[in-house]
């Protein structure tokens, strides 16, 4: 008659070593979480920084430097019309204007990029979505009279 | 009871004139216009400064300060003078007066003031520095001296002179012979020359531009807000010029051919007397011209043409000759308000203006202006108008108007045709 016998040793070790590899493997998909989320959040926060930085640049274009690239067209046709300045020193102002204008797209363009990194970077839509067109940098009036 | 010339300038036409500049008849307290008396000196677009009498010495009393001026409708400016004005009152003296000159500064920074061209002890010549103390802000100094000459003289600041003199701070010192004229003077105008840098879209002055000037003035006035110089036909005239601007400016008169009697050193002997039609008053000069007066409207102005326009820049591209046709609607797609000008010269500049089609900078002047009997005069700066007629009252020294010249002495159109008649052109090509 064969007799089994059971080598409680062996079969201990097995149960410990899979134990071990679930807490290994477990550990692992913790770290691969914890760096996952730190890299969401970084990202998000990277690109929201980006976000920022894009909006503070083409805020700045909107109020200050547009405006005032407005202005020194203005004012240099009225110098014209008084032939303080020749003509084309008066499209040289026009040309600066023109270049400012290109400078406030490009802004505007980072603008948008970045918001678009954002948004994937938090992998659903963000809150200035439900106002999208208040929320948000455009480049209304470009054209306007220029 | 002789009346001395002295007191017939200080005591005549005091009723007529009252509400003028005001002296003080001598020993009475009384004070009488000094500026548009007989024989007194006028001030275009200026004033005389009253004095009063104290123990026999004529005080007058200058305040150096900033002014609120105006060149011409359409140009003001925070500028520097005396007395509320630039040019600052005109002194007027006779001489062997004994003259006190209270000088109070309310600048900001120290001033003094020098009499350009007086005979006086050193003490009194006005060099910051060097004959006196600077007067400091706030303080008042006596200058006292005997006017020991006649003739056209001036005073200006010598204390950050260049910064000071910029800004406006001049004036006129006639000191009349005390024995009187021959011949007499019936009409006696003093105006002082200047150059400002009053740049486009600005309300001061800057002292730092040396050259290119932006406005050429009379009196600080431009055309066509100097006044006209009238007279009476057959009057006597004597123009007094004064030049503390930093250009020589060659002053013509049309219409006559005037003398030049004067300068710094007086009324000179009848022998030195020239006739000229231009005579250039440099920088630091004065000069005396007089003529009899010839009904009619004749120009007086610098013979700079520069200097008889407002502001205008310097080294612009020179149009005349360019067809800008194509390229000025490429211009206009961008800059809506363009407008080529300049092919044919630049005489349609002030005819845009006064339409209205040509904005320019606020503050500011267009460089051609003024209308006359027969169109655009296209003149400004140093430019106006002697004005004489036939009848004038005395002393009368309003504006008469344009003047009527007869028909038959106007320059009148006989064609329309540049073809027209057989003139003599030479072509130097051929």
């Amino acid at each position: 008659m064969e007799r089994k016998t059971h080598v409680s040793f062996f079969e201990n070790g097995w149960h410990r070593a899979v134990d071990s590899a679930r807490r290994c493997l477990c550990d692992e998909a913790r770290s691969r979480l914890s760096a996952l989320e730190t890299e969401i959040d970084s990202s998000v926060r990277f690109n929201h920084a980006r976000v920022e930085a894009a909006r503070a640049v083409a805020t700045q274009f909107v109020k200050y430097l547009n405006p005032a690239r407005d202005l020194i067209v203005q004012r240099q046709q009225q110098r014209e019309n008084f032939m303080f300045i020749g003509q084309f020193t008066l499209l040289l102002a026009k040309q600066q204007q023109y270049d400012a204008y290109q400078s406030y797209l490009e802004a505007v363009r980072d603008y948008w990029l970045a918001r678009s990194d954002l948004k994937r970077a938090t992998g659903g839509t963000l809150p200035s979505d439900v106002q999208i067109a208040p929320a948000t940098i455009g480049v209304d009036g470009v054209g306007e009279n220029r | 009871m002789t009346i001395s010339r002295r007191e017939l300038m200080l005591t005549a036409s005091a009723a007529a004139l009252g509400g003028s500049a005001l002296g003080e008849v001598a020993g009475t307290g009384q004070r009488v216009p000094m500026g548009d008396a007989p024989g007194a000196v006028r001030t275009l677009n200026g004033w005389t400064l009253p004095h009063t009498m104290k123990n026999g010495v004529k005080e007058f009393h200058l305040v150096a300060e900033e002014v609120e001026h105006e060149f011409a409708p359409g140009s003001r400016a925070k500028c520097w003078g005396y007395n509320g004005t630039t040019p600052g009152p005109t002194l007027e003296a006779m001489a062997g007066d004994r003259v006190r000159i209270l000088v109070t500064n309310r600048l900001g920074e120290h001033t003094t003031v020098h009499w350009h061209g007086l005979i006086l002890p050193s003490g009194m010549d006005g060099v910051g520095g060097l004959s006196q103390p600077h007067i400091e802000p706030g303080e008042t100094y006596a200058y006292e001296f005997t006017l020991r000459q006649h003739g056209t003289h001036m005073y200006h600041p010598h204390a950050d002179e260049m910064t000071q003199m910029a800004y406006g701070m001049m004036g006129m010192f006639i000191i009349h012979p005390e024995s009187g004229e021959a011949p007499r003077i019936d009409r006696d105008y003093c105006l002082m020359l200047h150059n400002w840098a009053l740049h486009p879209g600005t309300a001061r002055p800057d002292p730092t531009i040396m050259t290119e000037f932006d406005l050429w003035t009379f009196n600080s006035k431009v055309f066509p807000a100097i006044d006209p110089i009238v007279a009476r036909t057959g009057e006597r005239v004597r123009i007094r010029i004064g030049n503390l601007s930093m250009w020589n400016h060659p002053i013509h008169l049309h219409g006559v051919e005037y003398w030049v009697t004067g300068s710094d050193g007086g009324r000179w002997p009848r022998s030195a007397w020239r006739r000229e039609v231009t005579e250039i008053v440099g920088v630091g000069q004065a000069r005396d011209i007089e003529f009899v007066a010839v009904p009619g409207d004749w120009a007086f102005h610098c013979h700079m043409s520069h200097h008889t326009m407002n502001a205008m820049g310097h080294g612009i591209p020179n149009a005349t000759g360019v067809d800008q046709s194509g390229v000025d609607e490429k211009i206009r797609s961008m800059l809506p308000g363009y407008r080529a000008m300049g092919k044919n010269g630049m005489a349609e500049h002030q005819t845009h203006v006064d339409h209205g089609h040509h904005p320019g900078p606020a503050n500011t002047l267009a460089m051609e202006t003024g209308r006359g009997p027969h169109g655009n005069m296209e003149m400004g700066g140093m430019f106006t108008v002697v004005k004489v007629r036939d009848h004038l009252a005395s002393g009368d020294f309003s504006d008469p108007g344009w003047y009527g010249a007869p028909k038959h002495t106007i320059a009148a159109r006989v064609s329309t045709d540049p073809a027209f008649g057989a003139p003599v052109r030479r072509h130097p090509y051929t």
